[in-house]
């Protein structure tokens, strides 16, 4: 069953010069105890989408059309109150990006933890500081650390507390955006490790937003690739890495750097997204991708296989597009 | 003085930072240290490109500002074509040291200033160090070639909010390049950018190196990157080398503990790949600690008695070029 569902969502940013289409028409399902990536360049709306889910994008940011429902309840018609009051932190909870840099420097942790847990969870004190060990105990930080300042841990740990943080409530939901990206490679296969352990341990649902292919080739099960505000191409893991219909997708996969593999050079997609403001009529990745036709000018149909779907004309001849996609003449434009 | 074929030596060169928390410590005279390099000893020649590869806080950065004579070493000495370059005082020479070498930044977004035009940030290098004027359109345009930015007289009139990460980052490695360096250190070139142009700088940055025949330091935390621009890779752990070798050899036959679970720990695009955990413990320690014997013991798996009281010298074992610093590699 799905526990959280996104349907034909639509996330403008409203200035008074301009609307930027930040999310345009997404719909995904999370399953529960499933761990989705959700993986993008910068301004691709990622971040955006993910916390549209908690309800804490900024003002500007206006919901355009569609819903989000948890277990089958309409979180958008939803008001404000009893949002906070119902979800944010028990069903769902949110590790921002930079979760580092989100405690607050002039409180203990213990003091951090407890606001979360008696005024959200109406703990007593002294229950909450007993809960606060034992999430201590769960994502791997000795107790005595609790009454330490966010400035005597490290980052690895910092995060470790923002997760610990993000569990207090027993959410069955946790949205982190970007958690390892500041992280030296061992700690973020510890984080990593960590996200696993908890999602096997709990039977959490984990929304993973990152932009690195390979955090998401490690840990998750189903990947949404999303390019400037709209989700191209959803599948599992595997068969979007190795059989990737969207040619955005298969740019992606040549541009990663991969320590096993023997070429000597990487394969750039030329180009920049385009501006979110004034998106192109027809498919948003024509004007980078190498095998556009006429037909691009029109607005792609999404289609949808048993388990995968994906929004591109020439889905159907992706074998042949991903033997062209291997090659470098293929993305680069000799002068 | 004319000896050696290395364009770049380090001989036991150390920087300490002083970080006295309080009145007591600087009183006490019990000052505690940050070893940030710690006896590095190393050549580069003529061509080469080497990776420095290793996590925040080992050392990198400070090794990048040591080679531009931005800091001074607290102890040992560093050449550049056999002239120590921290012993440099009269201008001339600083320039014409100046002159031969270059450095990329890692952050194209505050490296540059924001209210010169890109033709202003061009010329700058050229009028600080003194290249002669009629030049100047040329250099100019030949290192926009280079750097792969066609339509170059739309660039040269707009300011850096105007272009895009990449594009800017092209700007920066074209500054560096346009004097013809003979040196360029790159400190993290690309992690601030996006996947899919990340390939392209890199890309742009191997073909200057081929074309221009400078030797390059590629400093990065990123293994997987490391690979596509450098022959020779130099892992640091905690201000001291640990590993130095050809990267392939560092890649598929890591010697040093460390190196093994850093190879182990990069993450690959694959979905079959090993989940087993990683054979090292804990944390980076604190950087003020002292040690007696190999830094790395407390967290590595192979550690005996040896380990935490002899300092392992950075020896030569396995293939030819391949060094690491450990008892039981």
């Amino acid at each position: 069953m799905s526990i959280l569902e996104i349907e034909n969502l639509s996330i403008h940013y409203v200035s008074k010069t301009s609307t930027v289409k930040a999310v345009e028409s997404a719909s995904l399902k999370l399953l529960e105890g499933e761990l989705l990536g959700i993986v993008g360049e910068s301004g691709c709306g990622k971040t955006t989408l993910a916390r549209s889910i908690m309800g804490v994008n900024p003002q500007a940011a206006e919901i355009n059309s569609g819903q989000i429902y948890f277990e089958g309840n309409p979180l958008l018609k939803t008001s404000k109150k009893d949002f906070v009051e119902d979800y944010r932190w028990k069903k769902i909870s949110f590790i921002p990006q930079s979760a580092m840099n989100s405690l607050d420097p002039v409180y203990r942790i213990i003091d951090q933890m407890r606001e979360i847990l008696v005024i959200r969870g109406r703990l007593s004190k002294k229950d909450a500081d007993h809960r606060s060990e034992e999430l201590f105990h769960l994502v791997g930080i000795d107790i005595k650390r609790l009454r330490d300042f966010p400035h005597q841990f490290s980052g690895g740990m910092k995060q470790r507390v923002a997760i610990a943080m993000a569990l207090a409530l027993n959410p069955k939901i946790i949205i982190a955006d970007e958690p390892v990206t500041a992280l030296d490679v061992i700690v973020q296969r510890q984080i990593l490790d960590l996200f696993n352990e908890l999602r096997e341990k709990l039977n959490l649902s984990i929304i993973l937003v990152t932009h690195d292919v390979s955090v998401v080739a490690y840990i998750c099960q189903k990947v949404a690739v999303m390019y400037a505000g709209e989700i191209v191409e959803m599948g599992p893991v595997a068969s979007i890495l190795e059989e990737p219909q969207h040619p955005y997708t298969m740019g992606l996969n040549n541009a990663f750097p991969d320590l096993q593999s023997n070429d000597d050079f990487l394969v750039p997609i030329e180009g920049s997204p385009p501006n979110l403001a004034y998106p192109p009529t027809g498919c948003r990745f024509k004007e980078r991708c190498p095998f556009s036709i006429k037909k691009c000018d029109e607005k792609p149909i999404r289609s949808f296989t048993s388990e995968k779907e994906v929004i591109c004309w020439r889905a159907d001849e992706s074998k042949e597009l991903q033997n062209e996609s291997k090659k470098l003449t293929t993305w680069i434009v000799n002068e | 003085m004319n000896n050696s074929k290395f364009i770049l030596e380090f001989n036991n060169v150390s920087k300490f930072y002083d970080v006295s928390r309080n009145l007591k410590e600087i009183l006490s005279g019990t000052k505690p240290q940050v070893k940030a390099v710690e006896n590095v000893s190393f050549q580069i020649s003529q061509g080469e490109s080497v990776g420095i590869l290793g996590e925040s806080g080992c050392g990198k950065t400070t090794l990048a500002k040591l080679i531009l004579n931005l800091l001074k070493p607290t102890q040992g000495q560093i050449f550049f074509e056999d002239i120590e370059i921290n012993k440099l005082t009269e201008r001339k020479k600083i320039i014409d040291y100046k002159k031969k070498l270059q450095f990329i930044f890692q952050n194209p977004y505050d490296s540059l200033n924001p209210r010169f035009s890109i033709k202003e940030i061009l010329l700058e290098p050229l009028k600080s160090l003194g290249f002669e004027k009629i030049k100047y359109d040329e250099m100019i345009s030949s290192v926009m070639r280079l750097v792969k930015l066609k339509n170059q007289e739309e660039y040269l009139h707009k300011y850096p909010h105007e272009l895009s990460g990449g594009q800017l980052q092209r700007i920066v490695l074209a500054r560096a390049l346009i004097i013809s360096p003979k040196f360029v250190v790159a400190d993290e070139p690309v992690s601030m950018l996006d996947v899919s142009v990340r390939a392209g700088i890199l890309n742009a940055f191997n073909e200057a190196k081929s074309k221009m025949n400078f030797t390059a330091i590629y400093i990065s935390h990123d293994l997987a990157l490391v690979k596509y621009v450098c022959e020779r890779t130099i892992v640091m752990y905690l201000g001291s080398i640990v590993e130095d070798g050809p990267t392939d050899e560092v890649i598929r036959n890591p010697l040093h503990p460390y190196t093994k679970a850093l190879v182990k720990a990069v993450p690959v695009p694959h979905v079959n790949q090993s989940h087993e955990p990683l054979p090292i413990k804990g944390n980076i320690p604190d950087a003020t600690k002292v040690y007696k014997g190999c830094k790395f013991a407390d967290r590595c798996p192979q550690a005996k008695e040896i380990c935490f009281n002899d300092n392992p010298k950075l020896e030569t074992k396995g293939q030819i070029m391949h060094k690491t610093a450990c008892h039981f590699a």
